[in-house]
C-alpha cells in the first residue's frame, strides 16, 4: 500500500475515532439524565442508579481512551503527510535520475530513498501505537455492553418509572451497541495496513 | 502544529481558520488557511505551501473529514498559497481548484491536470458550495496581477488574500485584531511594497466598501472584525502603495 492510500486510511481511522468520541459524549449525557431520573424514582430504581453511575464512569474511561487515540491519530496524520510529501519529492528525483548518468545524482536518489524507508518505519510504528491503544478501547467497550444489558434488566424493576427507565436503557443500548461495530472497522483497517 | 478555530457558525454553515503554527521554522512566513463548510461539504482557501501541508492537513482532519472537501480556492499563484497542490491531489486526484485564469498556465507547475483547474474570469464568478453561493471578488494587482478574493454574503465574511496581511510577531497569537493601530503599523510596509497599483487599490476599496462585511480575513496576520473592517478599508484607501519606501 502506498502512502497516498495511507493518508486516506489514517483519515478514515481518524473519522471513526471521532465518531466514538461523539458516542462517548452522548453516553455521558444520557448517564447524567439516568442518574437524575433514578433519584426521582427513589428506592425502586436504586439499582438502575448504580448502573447508570457505572455507565458514566464507562463513558469517561472510553472518552479518555479515545482522546489518547485521537492524539496519536493526529500525530500519525502528520507523520503520514510528511511521508506523502517526501514520496512526491522522491518520485521527482527518480524521474530526473532516469535521465542522468551522473553518479552523484544516484547518490542523491539513494539518500532520498533511505529517508523514505525511515519514514515508512515511522508510519508503521504509528499504526502499531494506534493498534495497542485500540485494544484498550475494545476492552472498555466490552465492559460497556455488559453494563448496558444489566441496565435493561434493572429498568424492568422501576415500578411506575419502568417505562421511562426502559426507554433510557434502550437509548444506552443503541449508543453502546454501535461502538463495537466501529471498533471492528478500525481493527480491520489496521489489519489492512499490516 | 497548526490548529483549526471556528470563527463563524450558523447551523451547518461554518468558517474555520487554520493558523498560528508554533512549530513553524521562522524562515517560513505564517499563513492562514480558511475552511468554509456548508451542509457537510467544504472549500479550503489558499491551502498553503508544500512545507506546511502536514500541519494544515492534520489540523483540518481534527475538525472535518477531508474527503468532504469539494474544492480548493487559490487567490493567486504564490508558493505560500498553492505549492501544496500536488499533495492535496495525491489525497484526492479529482479535487478541483479555482484559480484566476491568468495563472492557468503557471499553477500547473505545482501539480494537477487539465481538468483540475477552474479558471476565474477577471470579472469574477459565483461558486456553489453545496447550495451556498460564494462570490469571487476581483482584486487584481493586489498584489498579484491576477488576484481574487472570496466573499460569503450569508456569513458576511470576505477572504481578502494578501490584502490586510500583517507580519505579526510570534507572540501575537490572537486570530482577531485586538489593536488596530498596531496591526496596520505591522501591515504598512508590506502593503506599500507588495500592492502594485493605487488605482487598482482604490477600485477595490470602492467595490468592497459596498459589501456587507462583518469579517475581513487575510491570508497572513489577524482578522479585522466589526468596525475595524471599515477602518481598514479607509486606511488602505489612504495608503500610497507601489513604492519602495514610505
Amino acid at each position: 500500500m502506498n502512502d497516498t492510500n495511507d493518508l486516506m486510511l489514517i483519515v478514515r481511522v481518524n473519522e471513526d475515532i471521532k465518531s466514538v468520541v461523539k458516542l462517548a459524549q452522548s453516553i455521558n449525557l444520557l448517564a447524567l439524565n439516568a442518574i437524575l431520573l433514578s433519584r426521582k424514582a427513589g428506592n425502586v430504581a436504586l439499582g438502575f442508579g448504580v448502573i447508570s453511575d457505572e455507565l458514566r464512569m464507562f463513558s469517561k474511561t472510553l472518552t479518555k481512551n479515545m482522546e489518547t487515540l485521537m492524539q496519536l491519530s493526529y500525530s500519525s496524520i502528520q507523520t503520514i503527510s510528511l511521508h506523502s510529501r517526501h514520496r512526491r519529492m522522491n518520485s521527482l528525483i527518480a524521474c530526473a535520475a532516469e535521465q542522468i548518468t551522473e553518479p552523484a545524482y544516484k547518490h542523491c536518489l539513494n539518500s532520498s530513498l533511505a529517508q523514505s524507508t525511515q519514514l515508512s518505519s515511522n508510519t508503521l510504528k504509528a499504526y502499531e501505537g494506534l493498534q495497542n491503544l485500540l485494544r484498550d478501547a475494545e476492552d472498555t467497550s466490552r465492559f460497556g455492553s455488559v453494563i448496558s444489558r444489566s441496565l435493561k434488566i434493572e429498568a424492568t424493576y422501576g415500578g411506575d418509572f419502568s417505562h421511562m427507565l426502559t426507554q433510557i436503557a434502550a437509548d444506552f443500548g443503541l449508543f453502546i451497541d454501535s461502538i463495537p461495530e466501529i471498533i471492528d472497522r478500525l481493527n480491520n483497517t489496521m489489519r489492512r495496513k499490516k | 502544529m497548526k490548529k483549526a478555530q471556528t470563527i463563524y457558525q450558523q447551523g451547518n454553515h461554518t468558517w474555520r481558520i487554520i493558523a498560528r503554527d508554533p512549530d513553524r521554522p521562522n524562515y517560513l512566513i505564517d499563513t492562514n488557511e480558511y475552511l468554509i463548510g456548508f451542509n457537510g461539504k467544504s472549500i479550503l482557501t489558499d491551502p498553503g505551501g508544500m512545507e506546511i501541508f502536514p500541519s494544515v492537513f492534520a489540523a483540518l482532519c481534527a475538525v472535518c473529514n477531508p474527503e468532504d472537501m469539494v474544492a480548493l480556492f487559490a487567490s493567486h499563484q504564490d508558493p505560500d498559497i498553492i505549492s501544496s497542490l500536488s499533495l492535496w491531489l495525491e489525497f484526492n486526484p479529482d479535487l478541483p481548484c479555482y484559480i484566476p485564469w491568468l495563472w492557468t498556465g503557471f499553477i500547473p507547475h505545482f501539480g494537477g491536470k487539465k481538468d483540475t483547474f477552474i479558471p476565474i474570469p477577471d470579472s469574477g464568478m459565483s461558486i456553489d458550495l453545496n447550495g451556498l453561493e460564494l462570490k469571487t471578488v476581483p482584486a487584481h494587482y493586489l498584489h498579484s496581477s491576477g488576484n481574487s478574493n472570496l466573499y460569503d454574503p450569508t456569513a458576511k465574511i470576505l477572504f481578502s488574500g494578501d490584502i490586510g496581511a500583517a507580519l505579526l510577531p510570534p507572540e501575537e497569537t490572537n486570530v482577531f485584531v485586538t489593536d488596530f493601530d498596531k496591526t496596520v503599523k505591522a501591515a504598512e510596509g508590506f502593503h506599500r511594497r507588495w500592492m502594485g497599483s493605487n488605482s487598482a487599490k482604490l477600485s477595490w476599496c470602492e467595490r468592497v466598501s459596498k459589501l456587507d462585511i462583518d469579517m475581513l480575513c487575510p491570508q497572513h496576520g489577524a482578522i479585522f472584525k466589526g468596525a475595524d473592517v471599515e477602518r481598514f478599508i479607509n486606511w488602505f484607501a489612504e495608503l500610497e502603495v507601489g513604492v519602495l519606501q514610505a
